[in-house]
């Protein structure tokens, strides 16, 4: 499955398990994101340690999911973003709109 | 010193399941090249780049493309080519729809084009086939919820040195050509 989660502490964890997360993922993620409503208000933190390249595509659908998200009062932050895609959110300056985390560890303490 | 250029063309298929092959043959298409391989920063930007490309072809060319890369003296620049459909745009003042060739400007002429929800970018047209994408001002997003959900074009921008639309009339070619400089 490209992608799986589990509830620990009233947040979901969510493991984005693709290598490439792009034009040919980002719209079924984005439905992925939408259906996930386990947690009332929605609490996510996505595992991105996988992901070795993304494109803006991908990306997109992130912002979708957040917009969701906050629309419900909930929170979503990532965690383990490498170099590259850190880039990415940099150029975009989305950095400054998402929560970042090093670990899931931390995250889930954030949001819980 | 006679510099001799180097040049590598790839055909983009309509439908790409691995983007990784691109990445990989370009980068080693450019791995002599030192001011651009031997800088992780700028080579996580060339990689972007390709990326953002083979997007781009996927979502709105619809047809078989081309990526082109030519290694200069100072220079590499990357052109993605094809004959699918001419880039458009809207006026953010007027929100008037602009296509190729473009007419009634004077040139160069520099605005503020609208690409989709929330997405605009600076422009200048500098002549009727011919825009330069320019360099956003301070991105500052007021409101989560105003947030656009497109940004290859600008991603590219922010990347490279300069980057560029260009429409070939006579052939109906669309080029877009992105170029890093290292002077």
């Amino acid at each position: 499955m490209d992608y799986s989660k589990s509830i620990i502490n009233n947040v979901v964890l969510i493991n984005i398990n693709l290598s490439e997360a792009s034009l040919n993922q980002s719209e079924d993620f984005k439905k992925f994101l939408y259906d996930t409503t386990e947690v009332t208000p929605p609490k996510l933190v996505l595992d991105m340690s996988e992901i070795q390249y993304m494109d803006s595509s991908f990306i997109g659908a992130l912002v979708a999911g957040l917009k969701n998200v906050l629309s419900k009062g909930g929170e979503m932050a990532l965690v383990n973003v490498n170099t590259d895609v850190m880039a990415l959110f940099e150029l975009t300056r989305l950095d400054k709109v998402f929560k970042i985390y090093d670990t899931k560890e931390e995250a889930i303490e954030e949001l819980k | 010193m006679v510099f001799k250029s180097q040049k590598l063309i790839l055909e983009i298929p309509a439908q790409i399941s691995s983007y990784r092959t691109f990445i990989d043959t370009c980068c080693n298409f450019v791995g002599d090249f030192e001011p651009l391989s031997g800088d992780f920063k700028r080579l996580a930007k060339f990689k972007l780049v390709i990326m953002e490309l083979l997007t781009n072809a996927m979502k709105h060319t619809k047809a078989i493309s081309f990526l082109e890369l030519e290694i200069g003296a100072d220079e590499i620049s990357i052109r993605k080519i094809d004959a699918g459909s001419r880039f458009s745009f809207l006026d953010s003042k007027t929100g008037k729809s602009y296509c190729f060739p473009l007419t009634g400007f004077r040139y160069p002429t520099q605005m503020l084009a609208v690409f989709g929800d929330n997405y605009s970018l600076d422009i200048l047209i500098k002549n009727e086939d011919l825009i330069e994408f320019l360099e956003p001002k301070e991105i500052d997003y007021l409101s989560a919820h105003e947030l656009p959900e497109n940004f290859g074009l600008m991603v590219i921008k922010q990347c490279a040195s300069s980057f560029h639309y260009h429409y070939n009339v006579p052939d109906g070619r669309n080029t877009f050509e992105v170029v890093f400089n290292f002077k």
